[in-house]
């Protein structure tokens, strides 16, 4: 008796803690065929600092719904630069990372020199595209 | 007991009205109106006729220079939230400056247009309550969705 209970005990454990380890995502190659989209690593060490924890296909809230890092790889075409458009424009705003948001999370503010760094791979990512359709 | 009510009742409202009357002095910064705008978005798109008049009702008080400022607009507190309503929509797209915004920007303004009045998040539903002509029937919303999804592709293919 008493081993059953340690067994369901421990594979009780298992199932909880699993739950609680957050989803492994399948890591995304930089460029995929068909789409020369890409992030250099000094971009996506920003995006995943300020932006990924709410703009990712498991986030909570519908921020995701506007953006989604998960998905902006697979985007083509005009969604491609309108994300991307939108991207710059709220960065240019200092509207995102929320105001809001900051005040819980200051250390996520874009600093002058981040947000230069993503406004010139928005601005050549959209050149890219524009040249290559 | 009664009396004192009165007396209190009297006060606060002696005081809301001398509230509003101050913050009438209160300055407020309401976005210029400028009737002339050579760059303009129905200027230069051919959008057709009935739907550049819908979009022009729906939209153009907030995204373009060409607002129509109601008589509330000149009343505090009503003031306030028009002019922040105004600076805030010209922020996000202004219509007026149509030709000087960039392919993407052009791209990106269209793709919004399509989601948001698509989902109906725009107009912001306090707006057509009081702008009854800004109410837009599902059929209308359907024919400036498929408007912009199409001059968005017009936009990105053309050299």
């Amino acid at each position: 008796m008493k081993r059953l209970f340690v067994g369901f005990a421990s594979l009780a454990l298992i199932v909880a803690l699993s739950a609680f380890t957050p989803a492994k995502t399948p890591k995304k190659e930089n460029s995929q065929p068909g789409s020369s989209f890409s992030m250099p690593d000094s971009v996506k060490a920003i995006v995943d600092h300020s932006c990924f924890m709410c703009h990712n296909s498991n986030a909570r809230g519908d921020a995701k719904d506007k953006l989604n890092f998960d998905e902006l790889s697979s985007m083509k075409g005009p969604q491609l630069v309108a994300n991307l458009a939108n991207m710059a424009k709220m960065i240019k705003n200092d509207w995102m990372p929320p105001r809001k948001f900051l005040k819980d999370h200051p250390e996520m503010a874009l600093t002058a020199q981040q947000k230069q760094v993503l406004l010139e791979w928005i601005k050549a990512e959209n050149n890219k595209i524009f040249s290559e359709n | 007991m009664k009396k004192r009510n009165r007396k209190l009742w009297r006060y606060l409202f002696g005081t809301l009205i001398v509230l509003f009357v101050v913050i009438q002095f209160i300055p407020v910064h309401k976005p210029k109106v400028i009737k002339d705008n050579p760059n303009d978005f129905l200027l230069n798109t051919k959008m057709p006729a009935h739907v550049a008049s819908m979009f022009q009702e729906s939209c153009y008080d907030c995204h373009s220079n060409q607002t129509k400022y109601p008589w509330y607009a000149r009343i505090a507190p009503s003031s306030w939230l028009l002019a922040s309503d105004v600076t805030e929509g010209r922020a996000h797209v202004n219509f007026s400056n149509w030709t000087k915004m960039s392919k993407a920007q052009q791209i990106a303004a269209l793709s919004d247009i399509a989601s948001e009045v698509k989902s109906g998040d725009m107009p912001f539903w306090a707006y057509p309550i009081m702008h009854p002509k800004a109410r837009m029937s599902k059929a209308d919303r359907k024919e400036l969705v498929d408007w912009a999804q199409k001059y968005q592709n017009e936009i990105f293919y053309s050299k």
